[in-house]
């Protein structure tokens, strides 16, 4: 057989199939009913709307709302009164002409954008006059209603798809849906989307609907959005956002019992609201460029702090278990620790002073701490191995990892091993006080707040924690977390002393502002040094403002880290700002009115514009 | 030489058949957009006419211009199209624009085009040229030069993805036929066909245990009438076929995209329809059925005019020939076609010169599977896989490669006569 014979052959087996077939479906007509000269169908998309989402108590925190939208087709345009036109919807001529011609340059046939989100009020008047300028009409738009502007670091915002997203193979988005962008409105985007259904249907030549098309064996039914209830309590998550008015930093607090988180503040923020209006690139872009402020920089899951002196309680822990120390044991402190020639760690503690653990976590010694921690690190054949060990315990604490709560930003932060230390030191004998700083919390280790937060619940409950969560239930059904419970590696009996000097530490010790009556609060304050790489040269700034706490003490119902930057010492801004979160969580009211007052009106602007005076500053005023 | 003459050598009737669609084509494109202002995705459609009547005088100038070239001039620079077109396939995944989910089209303003069209022209091309430079002499060698000509722009086109236009390049293989690959050669891929649609249907392991089963009782069989090596070959055949088996499943899940998948489970029936697919083929079928005999009439069809069948002046516009004219326009749009080929076949194997003859039989390899997977699609006997109708979908890049392939074919058919080593009287039919 040679090519030609196949091919006409194959040609005549096409053209008889093909014709059979055509002759089946058109003369014999086995297929479907005739509909065709009554009626037509249509169709219709039908688009759920977004979730809404709650707090833990059913207060709404975000819900939709219809917003208008001015737009244009170039081609249907005739000629009107520019100048008329443009105060009739609140812009100048030259802004209007521009915005046309930009339309134009899209597409004489598509619609554009000339005004978004127009409200309620003006979309009425601006509707009576739109018939006298053809081309132009008001399109509805569903968008978030925010109802709080507290809340935008964990709820994040929405704004319009992109074409690439509305591109993509099997993309659920049509032209103006909205997509979330962070928070969680992003994290949680399949639940609050929901599916849009099509539904087709019959309709007679005045088009009214006649019925279903074929049963609605076609139809793709619409699946409903899911209401999310989140952990967060409203008014916790205002009273945060109020109280770190001008400063920055993050407050998390976390219900240690089952890792619910109860607020979670980063400031300075954004404004979901303007954010997803979409044409306003103007807010992003102001917000982007901010590079000083960092509005988009969620302090509270991204920023890595050391931890400072509240690192004491974890390492008072671990010296406990490794048993370098007992309840018993006594250090000696001068003012301070001369751990090695020429090097001499600072202390509060009057000469001569004798403390235990717990008077060492109440007074905040560092002599304490340095010598358990030298001594820990220096109990074993090599100090790699004492590192990783103690590297261990804190990484059981949720320290270093991202703790995969179900938000979709964050920060591992760092706890440094033994191959971290033998690479830093080469070839150089490294010893426990060659990392010193490490014990009050000063050296290499980085933790976020998050975890600063999570580390305190685990404390308060004695050795365990729950992966921190943010949301309760999906609609109607809880949330399951079964492989939440996460324990430590220390044992649990000891906890009792370091938890007794953390509540001296309110009472007596270096915290005594943050002190409630009639609760039982366990704290330990932090003020951490730190440094930035100003002109090229390391420039030391003021102290970082840091507390954590947990209250009551025995029956912990709350756990909170509360980190200010360059606030000066703890009791300064975050050991008030902690107690006072305590106290509106626990009692729902403040009785120390002046102290809630100047945390509200307090500002750290002055300290934030140091930096950038361009002439010496001093620090720590 | 005198008028006569001239018409005694040109190939008349395939010219006017391709005018005869193109007319059809024009009042067709014109009755699926002419009152129609904005489909439903917002797309314009009324100035997709005057567009489609433009790339129509745009082909036929382009055509002409090429229908003058010498033949020499093809030969020797067909291997620079080839790799010129190569280039702009690669381009493509920098420079290329999405559209409906492959990145196809280069596009200039309002100006699309789509170099995987092109492709099927300078493919084409290169085959001819390497069965011309063999000469009598075709090896194994060439064979693989042939399949490799061949399978590089279809591996590009299946990376943008687009897999319809990819499946089109197979049919090419048929040019080897007679030239190299025997039946066993055919058999054997349209028995990893059936392979493929076996592994869809039951799944991987099931596929297997029927391999296996089949397997076992060939081995009797083949042992029964005591053929040599009946071991080895039945071992060696479910080897291959459990390979076959396993590359297929993992290239359904990995290689190809889930809309192809949808689209194949659907047609298969494997799969309950929740994403519109059914929709697009259900109204497609509609509207041909309520063609019947003589069609609702030019600018009638009320599924045509009622805006149903998505894309209907591009890859559907067979049903509006099949809604308006019935079946009595189908049966002449398919006689139209099915003699072109038959046409274009026929006149082919009287080329003595190899180019020629490969160059026209693979034009109507190319044609024949357009309009069968096209019509068939339309019809629903072939997987949607998004292939246009040859001079009838609305659309330039397309509708210009087909053009140049038909004005090639004129012009060596024209030419077949003062080829000097031409010495036999031509035969005419």
């Amino acid at each position: 057989m040679t090519s030609k014979k196949l091919l006409i052959i194959l040609t005549a087996v096409i053209s008889l199939v093909l014709i059979f077939n055509l002759f089946n479906i058109q003369i014999i007509n086995t297929w479907g009913i005739n509909y065709t000269d009554r009626i037509t169908i249509r169709t219709q998309k039908v688009k759920p709307e977004r979730g809404e989402i709650y707090d833990r108590y059913g207060n709404l925190l975000v819900t939709n709302k219809v917003i208008y939208n001015l737009m244009v087709i170039p081609n249907e345009l005739e000629k009107f009164d520019t100048i008329k036109f443009a105060q009739t919807i609140g812009i100048s001529t030259s802004d209007l002409k521009n915005q046309i011609q930009q339309a134009k340059n899209y597409s004489s046939f598509l619609s554009s954008e000339i005004r978004t989100d127009l409200s309620d009020a003006a979309s009425v008047s601006l509707n009576e006059k739109l018939w006298q300028y053809p081309g132009f009409y008001l399109e509805k738009n569903l968008v978030r209603d925010y109802k709080t502007t507290a809340a935008y670091s964990l709820l994040g915002y929405t704004n319009e798809v992109t074409q690439d997203e509305i591109n993509q193979q099997n993309s659920p988005y049509s032209l103006r849906d909205h997509i979330g962008r962070s928070g969680i409105e992003k994290q949680y985007e399949s639940q609050l989307k929901g599916h849009k259904g099509v539904r087709y249907f019959l309709v007679d030549k005045f088009n009214r609907e006649i019925s279903s098309y074929e049963k609605g064996e076609f139809d793709i039914p619409i699946e409903k959005a899911e209401n999310l209830t989140l952990t967060i309590d409203k008014n916790l998550q205002q009273y945060g956002f109020d109280l770190m008015n001008d400063k920055r930093g993050a407050i998390v607090a976390i219900e240690p019992q089952s890792g619910e988180v109860l607020a979670l503040i980063s400031r300075p923020g954004y404004d979901s609201d303007s954010l997803q209006r979409s044409k306003d690139r103007k807010y992003f872009n102001s917000l982007y460029n901010d590079t000083l402020n960092r509005p988009f920089y969620n302090r509270a899951l991204q920023a890595e702090y050391a931890p400072g002196s509240t690192f004491k309680v974890l390492n008072g822990l671990i010296g406990l278990h490794e048993k370098i120390v007992t309840t018993q044991t006594n250090f000696t402190c001068n003012y301070g620790y001369q751990y090695a020639p020429n090097a001499h760690m600072a202390c509060r503690c009057p000469l001569g002073t004798r403390n235990n653990i717990t008077q060492s976590i109440l007074k905040s010694c560092n002599s304490f701490h340095a010598k358990l921690y030298t001594q820990l690190i220096d109990s074993e054949r090599s100090p790699e191995i004492a590192v990783n060990k103690w590297n261990h315990h804190v990484m059981s604490f949720g320290m270093g990892d991202y703790l995969n709560y179900d938000l979709p930003q964050g920060s591992s932060g760092f706890i440094p091993n033994g191959d971290y230390y033998s690479k830093i030191y080469d070839d150089f004998f490294w010893t426990g006080s060659s990392i010193i700083s490490n014990a009050i919390g000063q050296g290499e280790i980085l933790v976020t707040p998050m975890q600063l937060a999570n580390f305190t619940a685990a404390v308060a409950n004695r050795g365990f924690y729950y992966k921190p969560h943010f949301v309760k239930k999906i609609g109607q059904t809880p949330t399951q977390f079964n492989d939440s419970k996460r324990i430590t590696t220390i044992d649990s009996i000891h906890f009792g002393p370091i938890i007794e000097g953390m509540h001296l530490t309110i009472t007596n010790g270096t915290a005594r502002i943050a002190n409630v009556e009639a609760i039982d609060i366990c704290g330990k304050s932090g003020t951490v040094e730190n440094f930035i790489l100003l002109h090229g040269k390391k420039t030391q700034l003021t102290d970082h403002s840091v507390f954590i706490a947990f209250a009551p003490k025995d029956d912990p119902k709350v756990a909170i880290a509360v980190y200010v930057e360059n606030g000066y010492w703890s009791a300064r801004w975050a050991a008030p700002i902690a107690s006072l979160m305590i106290e509106k969580y626990l009692t729902g009211q403040i009785q120390r009115k002046n102290l809630e007052n100047r945390m509200l009106e307090g500002s750290l602007v002055a300290e934030y514009l140091k930096p950038l005076s361009g002439t010496g500053f001093l620090i720590n005023q | 030489m005198s008028l006569n003459v001239h018409l005694y050598r040109f190939d008349l009737f395939s010219l006017i058949s391709y005018l005869l669609l193109l007319m059809i084509s024009l009042v067709m494109v014109h009755s699926v957009t002419h009152d129609k202002v904005f489909s439903p995705d917002g797309l314009s459609y009324a100035p997709l006419f005057y567009k489609h009547l433009f790339s129509i005088l745009l082909a036929l100038v382009v055509g002409i211009s090429i229908y003058l070239l010498r033949i020499n001039f093809l030969i020797n620079y067909s291997i620079i199209a080839y790799g010129i077109v190569i280039v702009m396939l690669v381009g493509l995944f920098v420079f290329g624009q999405s559209i409906a989910g492959s990145q196809s089209w280069y596009r200039l303003g309002s100006i699309g085009l789509q170099p995987s069209e092109l492709a099927k022209l300078t493919t084409v091309l290169m085959v001819a040229k390497i069965f011309h430079n063999s000469h009598r002499k075709f090896k194994r060698k060439n064979v693989i030069w042939v399949l490799g000509v061949i399978a590089l722009p279809m591996f590009l086109i299946l990376l943008q993805p687009d897999f319809g236009t990819a499946i089109t390049f197979l049919f090419l293989s048929l040019l080897l036929y007679g030239e190299g690959l025997g039946l066993v050669s055919y058999l054997s891929i349209f028995y990893v066909g059936i392979l493929f649609m076996m592994t869809l249907v039951f799944g991987p392991l099931r596929s297997t245990l029927i391999i296996l089963l089949l397997a076992y009782l060939t081995y009797f069989i083949l042992r029964r009438y005591n053929i040599q090596w009946s071991r080895t070959l039945s071992i060696l055949i479910t080897a291959c076929s459990l390979g076959i088996i396993l590359i297929s499943s993992f290239a359904y899940q990995n290689v190809m995209e889930s809309h192809h998948r949808n689209r194949l489970e659907v047609f298969l029936g494997l799969k309950k329809d929740n994403q519109n697919i059914g929709y697009h083929l259900h109204q497609s079928k509609m509207a041909i059925a309520d063609g019947r005999l003589l069609g609702t009439g030019l600018f009638k069809g009320p599924r045509t005019l009622g805006n149903f069948i998505p894309e209907q002046h591009n890859d559907y516009i067979f049903t509006a020939v099949a809604e308006q004219w019935g079946f009595l326009g189908s049966l002449l749009l398919i006689g139209l076609y099915t003699l072109l080929v038959y046409r274009v076949i026929t006149r082919a194997s009287l080329h003595r010169s190899r180019f020629e003859k490969i160059f026209s039989y693979g034009f109507a390899c190319f044609l024949l599977s357009h309009f069968f997977i096209n019509i068939g699609m339309n019809i629903g006997l072939v997987p949607t896989i998004g292939i246009p109708l040859p001079y009838m979908s609305y659309g330039g890049s397309n509708l210009l490669t087909f053009t140049l392939f038909l004005a090639i074919y004129l012009s060596m058919d024209y030419r077949r006569l003062s080829v000097k080593y031409s010495s036999t009287p031509p035969q005419f039919i």
